[in-house]
């Protein structure tokens, strides 16, 4: 019998292309190659954090797309994927194996997101803090070169100095 | 005409690491120079650097003939990057390993420099160091970008992800650059082993020093450790013909640095007149003692750096001032006072060399000059360092002051922000009473079960809305409110988070064995899943949703931060050029009106009186007057 | 300029060469102006150059200080922190200190004014830095005790 991910990864176009509309880039296809990594890799191992999946998103976000379009991608290669496999799939267990497969993957998308969202508010919190403190410096500048203008206008005014 | 090139490379485990990841190829006869860092657990980095390695140096010498360095270095890579990749989908315990490469080939006067991921190259010409590439990591690109501040690079969440390596695909995408070589060019290849731990300053000194390729490599390294050496450390030094030295450097490295140790004993008794021993940093030591150690030191550091052509131990011997004195408390002003005392101290020597000797000591004294900026910028990074770690504490206030239980009051249930689910599909039908009574059945065996999470409430009320979801007729709109409901009030932090996700995460699994293990035709095992799943993705994907939109408020605040900076700093710009305007008249006038001869002389002036930010700044009290110096 | 000590004028002489090196070699003074274009560099450039003539033509502290104070909270803005805007400032005048070696090699005055300057511009960072230090740790326990 051929490895269960391989049959899945077969499906790959009409599920991408439906959801991505066929763009390589889109963070669906970092998902559903999460899925059928996890399927390769086999259930048994525990239910740990898939770094390349971790890295994929996390590139995503760096790249600009918003957590709620990643979100929305996870949702759709779900739901495609469990049409496709009730359709593709004769054996229930090899269905449900993939089922928790996706579940796992999609599950997983939205915690990394959550706390990509969380740590994203740390540290745009930590920025604003920053720029005030910037905003200081920069206050404290205006009133030297207030201070600086005022003395050489005088001075240039009169010529004269001692 | 051709040059001489040799290169000298060495690598280091570090301080932190067991295994030492990184590789290196150091191969004059053909030219290659390559610097490998793996990556990838339980040693798979090892087995990646090692395989990227052998895989481009034996694709360099059996095709050197036949292709040109550009696509000799690419095609070499690429093949690389296919033997990593073929390994890493082999065998479980190495998928995702991977490495970065820099590597460069050197034809006659022209050196191929091609790199993948963070691993760097450099090129020191005519004093200065120039760096001949750009990191794949995800945070260089958004610095690149303009998308953050470089300032934000370091403190960012991803700033150990790479955007590209070697092994991740069967092939990566190269970039490549040419230079051609001139007579005392420098180029290294180094790990970011080396640059995140020694600092750049001292890696410049270093580099641009005549020292020959070996030691600096060695001296590199050690700066590394003493940085950290929380990474493995690998660096080539490859040097491209005899370095053109001036005369004058000549001259100071022999004649110049033999002087000033000649007048170590005058320089010491210098320190003493102009009071060294009394400084507060030399408070614990006999007078003798103090003097010897800090002018002696200073004496020392000022030699080996004449003789080197280099400032990297003045460098060294003022940061290790800096870092002890500040370190245990000790006042800015105090250091100030000994830098200028030590200056003072060369001065006096130099002083009484010029009457014997005027052109020596002129070398010496821009030297001297050259090395004393050294060391205030040498105590700058530690002071702006100093500055960095306070600041971050005042943020870390700041945010725990944000996440305040007080400050969360309203239920999110009570002011609904989250649209429902958008209808993906048609609305589900309710399950059928087969698959109706396999769910309950499920959810009575997983709710007897033990929780794999420290909440148990938590995993039961989880537990029971995914049910509720997965036997609803429903449009999303269920699991919204179920979403809501289960997030609570919580605070907006990885610790008021992480256990929504966990609970969810242990209810999932607990529900699916349950589901698996509740007797029942395979059909409706399968039916009972697909809305079991479902419900768990729509209620993990509605949580996060409902992260994301209360976690907008923040961003909008830094936007309008960063507007207000904006304008201050246009403001700030603008008056800069007014100052500039003023300043050429100001200068014109002062022109005009100097008596002849009259000699301005540089020095150091007195602090400026500590500004105390509750009072208004001061007015100005007095005409401007020239500024001259005893 | 009458009665103007010869490395003044030296300098202004060496300015316009000084900026077209600093342009060339942008790159490799610090890796932040590699991204700034040709024009943007050179209005920096210019105006650190021209802070270096007024000082050694005025001698002014005050003014150079301010310059330095606008020039440091500028660059904050762009997440440069007050070292590496200092480092920048000590490699601008490195390179006017080379040219000038390489055009005056028997007058040994004018590349010592320019690290002389060098010096006291990253002195008076340094009292910048420490000022502020000094003033963001004293915040420091009205922060921590503002926390329940």
């Amino acid at each position: 019998m051929t490895d269960l991910g391989e049959r899945v990864a077969i499906l790959r176009d009409e599920i991408l292309d439906v959801v991505a509309g066929g763009s390589e880039d889109a963070p669906a296809v970092a998902i559903f190659d999460a899925i059928v990594r996890t399927l390769s890799a086999g259930l048994d191992t525990a239910l740990g954090l898939d770094l390349t999946l971790h890295d994929a998103v996390a590139r995503r976000l760096a790249w600009g797309d918003s957590e709620q379009a990643i979100l929305d991608d996870a949702s759709l290669v779900f739901t495609r994927l469990a049409r496709a496999a009730q359709r593709a799939l004769r054996d229930p267990d090899e269905e449900m194996l993939v089922l928790e497969a996706a579940a796992d993957v999609v599950c997983s998308t939205s915690r990394i997101l959550g706390l990509a969202a969380v740590g994203r508010a740390g540290r745009d919190r930590a920025a604003t803090l920053r720029e005030e403190l910037a905003q200081r410096r920069l206050r404290e500048a205006l009133d030297e070169q207030a201070h600086n203008l005022q003395r050489l206008q005088a001075e240039v005014a009169t010529s004269d100095f001692e | 005409m051709s040059l001489v090139v040799a290169g000298y490379g060495d690598s280091h485990v570090g301080s932190v690491r067991d295994t030492n990841e990184d590789a290196l190829i150091v191969d004059g006869k053909w030219g290659l120079y390559a610097v490998l860092d793996g990556m990838g657990g339980a040693s798979a980095g090892d087995v990646a650097s090692t395989k990227a390695r052998d895989v481009i140096h034996e694709y360099v010498r059996a095709r050197r003939s036949a292709l040109g360095p550009r696509q000799l270095l690419e095609a070499a890579i690429n093949a690389a990057s296919a033997a990593v990749h073929g390994e890493a989908q082999r065998r479980r315990d190495r998928r995702g390993m991977g490495t970065t490469v820099v590597a460069c080939l050197i034809d006659g006067r022209r050196a191929t420099v091609a790199h993948v991921g963070d691993s760097r190259a450099y090129l020191l010409r005519d004093g200065r160091m120039h760096r001949l590439t750009n990191d794949h990591t995800i945070v260089a690109e958004l610095v690149a970008r303009g998308a953050i501040q470089p300032d934000e690079a370091d403190r960012h969440a991803y700033k150990n992800v790479l955007s590209r390596n070697l092994g991740a695909k069967a092939t990566a995408a190269v970039d490549i650059n040419e230079i051609e070589l001139q007579a005392g060019d420098r180029l290294m290849l180094c790990s970011d082993g080396l640059y995140g731990y020694a600092a750049s300053e001292a890696m410049h000194q270093l580099i641009a020093s005549t020292d020959p390729a070996a030691d600096v490599v060695r001296d590199l390294i050690d700066a590394a450790l003493r940085g950290g050496g929380g990474d493995n450390v690998t660096a080539i030094l490859i040097d491209a013909g005899t370095q053109l030295v001036p005369r004058a450097t000549v001259v100071l490295r022999t004649s110049g640095a033999g002087a000033w140790w000649a007048r170590r004993e005058r320089l010491l008794a210098a320190a003493r007149a102009h009071g060294i021993h009394r400084s507060p940093l030399c408070a614990v030591l006999a007078p003798d003692d103090a003097i010897a150690l800090v002018a002696g030191n200073f004496a020392d550091a000022v030699y080996h750096d004449l003789e080197k052509a280099t400032s990297v131990n003045v460098w060294s011997f003022a940061e290790n001032l800096a870092v002890g004195w500040l370190g245990q408390g000790g006042a800015w002003l105090a250091l100030r006072e000994l830098l200028d005392g030590l200056g003072r101290s060369a001065d006096t020597v130099i002083g009484e060399l010029r009457a014997e000797d005027p052109a020596l000591a002129a070398l010496i004294e821009a030297a001297l000059a050259r090395a004393l900026v050294t060391a205030e910028t040498a105590v700058g990074g530690v002071l702006a360092q100093r500055l960095r770690t306070v600041e971050a504490e005042l943020v870390r206030h700041d945010a725990a002051r944000a996440r305040q239980p007080a400050e969360v009051t309203a239920k999110f249930i009570d002011h609904p922000t989250v649209p429902y689910m958008r209808a993906v599909d048609a609305p589900t039908e309710a399950p059928g009473p087969d698959v109706q009574h396999l769910l309950e059945g499920a959810r009575r065996r997983a709710l007897g079960r033990p929780a794999a999470t420290s909440d148990r409430a938590l995993f039961t009320r989880a537990l029971e809305h995914a049910h509720r979801v997965a036997t609803a007729a429903t449009d999303g709109g269920d699991a919204a409110l179920a979403a809501r409901e289960l997030f609570d009030v919580r605070s907006l932090d990885e610790a008021g988070v992480t256990p929504l996700f966990d609970a969810l995460d242990a209810a999932r699994a607990a529900h699916v064995d349950a589901v698996r293990a509740v007797p029942g035709a395979a059909g409706g095992k399968v039916a009972a899943l697909r809305r079991l799943t479902a419900a768990y993705q729509q209620l993990s994907s509605t949580i996060a949703s409902l992260v994301v939109e209360s976690v907008a408020p923040t961003a909008e605040a830094l936007r309008e931060a960063a507007a207000a900076t904006a304008s201050l700093r246009a403001q700030v710009t603008k008056n800069e050029r007014r100052v500039a305007d003023l300043e050429r008249k100001f200068a014109t006038i002062i022109d005009d009106g100097l008596p002849a001869g009259m000699r301005f002389d540089l020095g150091l002036d007195p602090p400026a009186r500590p500004r105390d930010p509750s009072k208004p700044p001061p007015l100005p009290r007095r005409r401007p007057s020239k500024e001259t110096l005893r | 300029m009458s009665g103007v000590p010869s490395y003044v004028a030296a300098f202004e002489q060496l300015r316009p060469q000084i900026l077209a090196r600093l342009i060339e070699v942008r790159g490799s003074l610090d890796h932040a102006i590699a991204r700034l274009s040709a024009d943007e560099a050179r209005g920096m450039f210019d105006a650190v150059l021209h802070a270096l003539a007024t000082l050694l033509v005025t001698g002014d502290h005050t003014l150079h200080r301010g310059f330095l104070h606008s020039f440091v909270a500028v660059r904050s803005t762009e997440g440069v922190g007050p070292d590496h805007a200092q480092r920048l400032l000590v490699a601008i005048a490195d390179t006017a200190a080379t040219l000038a070696r390489a055009q005056h090699p028997n007058d040994p005055t004018v590349a010592l004014a320019i690290n002389h300057a060098a010096r006291l511009t990253a002195r008076m960072i340094n009292d910048g830095i420490a000022e502020e230090l000094e003033r963001r740790t004293a915040q420091l326990p009205a922060a921590a005790g503002g926390r329940r």
